[in-house]
């Protein structure tokens, strides 16, 4: 069995890596079914629609696998978050039941009411969760409102859904919507041709701008305006003794946080690299570089909350000492040690396959026009 | 402090409804996919575009009951922390790792395949593509293992232990959960009747084709492979529902004599209760039909077993409860740190019924120190609702042997290719495709009715399992999730019709 804190540490990263693929690939999709309304033309529709069709289903799986993840590693996180933000996770379900049927039942009706509304069900099905996602997210900074009965440890939250629509964490869902379409439109331009590129690219350079302006001013307001959380020490075993921490709270904690732990410095920097360089690379048309820069730009935005926050997870505002961190909220180490064996053999298979879906679909002929739509008018969505 | 119990039962009755809306469309791709590789491996012997026609038709229904169960499978994910928080808390390490490898190993291949089965027919060579639509009922398979793994589990908890210092439950093997003998049988018996149900929805959809004289030689062949695949997983899906009875009687006593309303134990060989009345209250059945010798038989395979009566296991409750009361004493030191080495071995010997103790929670906050008459009413409650786990076994079965007499019957007409001159066994096999629905909801509810009031069995009450949460959210999200259910459910069934109607004609080729 390998070690609990490397298990613990190992943890985080992996389940920081699969939020990133899951925001790298499921958020292109949401990108681009953004668009769904406000493109006057059915072609158009449809072609946007049928860039993500063949693999959106496999890439919204990728939440599962974050979840189940979360489930595993750390039980109480999820349980807590899930619990506690009653009404935002629900909200995000809720909005996601429209996308399914948005892909599969769209094109099953030849007619313009029908279709509309699916249209509308899939940008709410792409906005709705990505911003509170965000919103959850952004929260997190400023702690939750939630404690543990001694002894029994049952989860009680003293916040409700309102208190969560602060003007921070409205921002990071702000971001996180940004964010997305940056990545869609990149996607689009990788995917589309002559006008449906054009406009792509002019999505890609507003929302690429204002991601910058936002992501900065979040870290600016980190430093300045924000209360954020120290561990001072904790129990000698945490994971049997998980509020016996001592936590203190204070201003721009979180950003010095960084010189402790220097490498944290590497996602802000993966995040600026990355949105600049699908700028300067969409500029050229060169498609497949700033697809990836966008990539890297949407796992350095992640990668910077995470980082942030580390060794936190869910800090509690109430009741700091309670705070949720790798150390203390980790299943035992049986689980983590099993279940990392199995999740690295897994994810090397997935990642096969997964190539071999994409490669399949798209090989052949990197992007889809109009004719594409009219040859398969009964096969596409 | 727990919850009320209006947020319990609110609870309860949320995950009722979504699990089984969700079972409505988890079987049908479990078997439909199955069917689909028999037939486009027909296409690949063959060549034969008819048989490529047919998997994508079919295809085609697969995607339309898809969408609605991917829906509601998240649902399931995130119901778990939403409405069971306590509960996710702590077994986050025990049944979690079975639940995350679903995710990761099913869902995950099921989807990706899914969206390649639709999108990849001009792209993949012809083996390629069949080994796509074979990965994806892989997969689709691969969730019920899961699933069923866990499920087991809360059935039966195996191979886990108790941390009283972070009340946590934790595993010593996950492989013992995947080699339970209980998980395998239930895999075996969900597995089939996935495909029991599928083959009558083909079969139901295949007659209408053949009554309303459209794409017969379609409709025939489907018929053909569908009523085939339903002949031998009737018989599959029986046989490991007896070897599941047999489980049920020696890991969970109390299910089954529910099941057979058996209040007394009676003499061996004991006769079966084919109908009654069950009444709890007086501990009666009432409008009693009996077959002699007949339980024996079914619940043991010999006549000189019998099946355990519900009077003798409250008699044996009330023991445990007395017994978890000694264990959750000697808790109560360890949690204080008073505890001395005899505290601990009390504890130690009668840990494996600290569960029985919270069973007194709805009747005293004080759990240590519960009266008789609290102990007695404890012990009472810890038997599930015999009338209900009683019914849906006899619906479960009766549908069962229906559905296995139109099979046979079905073979029959099929093998001699005389289907065509029997309208009335076609309208038959239309209307009959609600009934396996019924049946395999009919076995859920079984399952997990017969397990109340434990969540987890012998260990933790489905009343310790929720989050806390008011009341008010609670009927909110139930209402939403009717709502929502309904319009999306309208819609595929809509939907359903229409394509199922337009028959294979509504592929264009």
């Amino acid at each position: 069995m390998f070690e609990y804190e490397f298990l613990k540490i190992a943890w985080w990263l992996i389940i920081g890596g699969v939020l990133m693929v899951y925001v790298a690939t499921a958020g292109f999709d949401a990108g681009v079914t953004m668009y769904m309304p406000f493109l006057r033309n059915e072609t158009d529709r449809r072609i946007v629609l049928n860039t993500s069709a063949p693999t959106w289903d496999g890439n919204l799986t990728w939440i599962v696998f974050a979840g189940g993840g979360l489930f595993v590693v750390w039980p109480v996180v999820y349980s807590t978050a899930f619990s506690g933000m009653y009404a935002a996770l629900l909200l995000i379900l809720f909005s996601l039941f429209l996308r399914p049927p948005g892909y599969e039942y769209r094109n099953k009706i030849d007619n313009a009411t029908w279709r509309k509304t699916w249209d509308w069900a899939l940008f709410i099905s792409a906005v709705v969760p990505v911003f509170v996602f965000g919103v959850a997210f952004g929260n997190c900074f400023l702690g939750y409102p939630f404690y543990f009965e001694p002894h029994t440890f049952r989860q009680f939250w003293t916040g409700d859904f309102w208190d969560l629509l602060n003007p921070y964490a409205l921002l990071s869902g702000v971001i996180s919507v940004l964010m997305v379409l940056m990545h869609g439109s990149v996607y689009l331009q990788r995917r589309t041709e002559n006008h449906l590129r054009k406009l792509a690219l002019k999505v890609h350079v507003i929302a690429a701008i204002l991601l910058l302006i936002g992501f900065t001013t979040s870290g600016l307001l980190l430093m300045y305006k924000i209360i954020g959380y120290k561990l001072i020490s904790m129990a000698t075993d945490p994971t049997l003794h998980p509020m016996d921490n001592v936590v203190k709270s204070g201003m721009g904690y979180w950003i010095q946080t960084y010189d402790h732990y220097p490498w944290k410095y590497m996602a802000p920097f993966v995040a600026y690299a990355g949105i600049i360089e699908s700028l300067w690379a969409a500029a050229y048309e060169w498609v497949n570089t700033a697809f990836w820069a966008s990539c890297f730009a949407v796992g350095g935005i992640v990668g910077t909350a995470g980082a942030t926050l580390f060794p936190f997870l869910m800090p509690s505002s109430t009741h700091p000492n309670q705070s949720l961190m790798i150390w203390n909220a980790s299943s035992s180490q049986y689980a983590l040690n099993v279940m990392l064996y199995v999740g690295v053999v897994l994810l090397i298979i997935i990642l096969g396959y997964k190539i071999f879906a994409y490669s399949t679909i798209w090989s052949k002929k990197p992007t889809l026009t109009a004719e594409d739509i009219e040859k398969n008018k009964h096969t596409f969505y | 402090m727990l919850p009320s119990m209006a947020v319990v039962e609110l609870s309860r009755w949320q995950f009722a409804f979504t699990a089984l809306f969700h079972f409505l469309f988890v079987p049908i791709t479990l078997g439909m996919t199955w069917l689909l590789v028999a037939m486009e491996a027909c296409y690949l012997i063959t060549g034969k575009i008819i048989y490529k026609d047919m998997t994508r038709f079919w295809g085609k229904l697969l995607a339309i009951n898809f969408a609605i169960g991917v829906i509601s499978g998240i649902t399931m994910e995130f119901e778990f922390g939403l409405n069971w928080g306590y509960f996710s808390r702590m077994i986050g390490g025990s049944f979690g790792p079975v639940l995350a490898i679903e995710g990761i190993t099913a869902f995950m291949l099921e989807a990706t395949m899914f969206g390649l089965f639709f999108f990849s027919w001009d792209k993949l060579s012809r083996l390629a593509h069949f080994m796509v639509t074979f990965f994806m009922a892989f997969g689709a398979s691969l969730s019920i293992v899961n699933i069923l793994a866990a499920n087991s589990w809360m059935q039966h908890p195996i191979s886990t232990f108790f941390d009283y210092q972070n009340m946590t439950l934790q595993l010593n093997s996950i492989a013992a959960l995947y080699m339970h003998h209980l998980a395998q049988i239930r895999i075996g018996h969900v597995a089939f009747a996935g495909l029991f149900l599928s083959s009558i929805f083909m079969m139901g959809i295949s007659a209408y084709y053949i009554l309303k004289k459209q794409d017969v030689e379609f409709a025939k062949r489907s018929f053909a492979i569908a009523v085939g695949f339903g002949f031998i997983c009737s018989v599959m899906v029986a046989f490991f529902g007896d070897q599941n009875g047999l489980e049920v009687a020696q890991d969970e006593p109390e299910k089954m004599a529910a099941i057979e309303a058996q209040w007394k134990t009676e003499p061996a060989p004991a006769a079966w209760v084919v109908i009654a009345w069950p009444d709890q209250q007086t501990q009666k059945n009432y409008f009693s039909v009996n077959i002699p010798y007949a339980l024996s038989l079914i619940a043991t395979h010999s006549l000189t077993g019998t099946v355990e009566g519900i009077q003798p296991i409250i008699q044996k409750n009330k023991k445990r409860v007395v017994s978890g009361m000694k264990a959750y004493t000697s808790l109560e030191k360890m949690w204080a740190k008073t505890a001395t080495k005899s505290d601990v071995a009390i504890y130690q010997k009668h840990l494996h019924d600290l569960g029985f103790v919270y069973l007194l929670l709805p009747y005293t906050n004080n759990i240590a120190r519960a009266t008789p008459t609290q102990i007695a009413a404890a012990a009472q409650s810890a038997i599930p609702n015999v009338a209900i786990a009683f019914w849906s076994f006899r619906i479960m079965i009766g549908l069962w042997f229906v559905l296995f007499i139109l099979i046979v019957t079905g073979l029959f007409y099929s093998s001699r290719d005389t289907l065509e001159d029997h309208p009335f066994f076609l309208k038959l096999c239309v209307w009959s495709i609600p009934l396996p629905f019924i049946c395999a909801e009919a076995g859920w509810v079984l399952a997990e009715v017969g397990r109340q009031p434990w969540l987890i069995h012998d260990i933790m009450p489905v009343f310790m399992g929720t989050s806390s949460l008011d009341t008010t959210s609670l009927i909110t999200s139930l209402a939403l999730f009717c709502l929502f259910y309904g319009v999306l459910f309208s819609v595929e069934l809509f939907l359903m019709f229409k394509f199922a109607r337009k028959g294979p004609s509504s592929l264009h080729n």
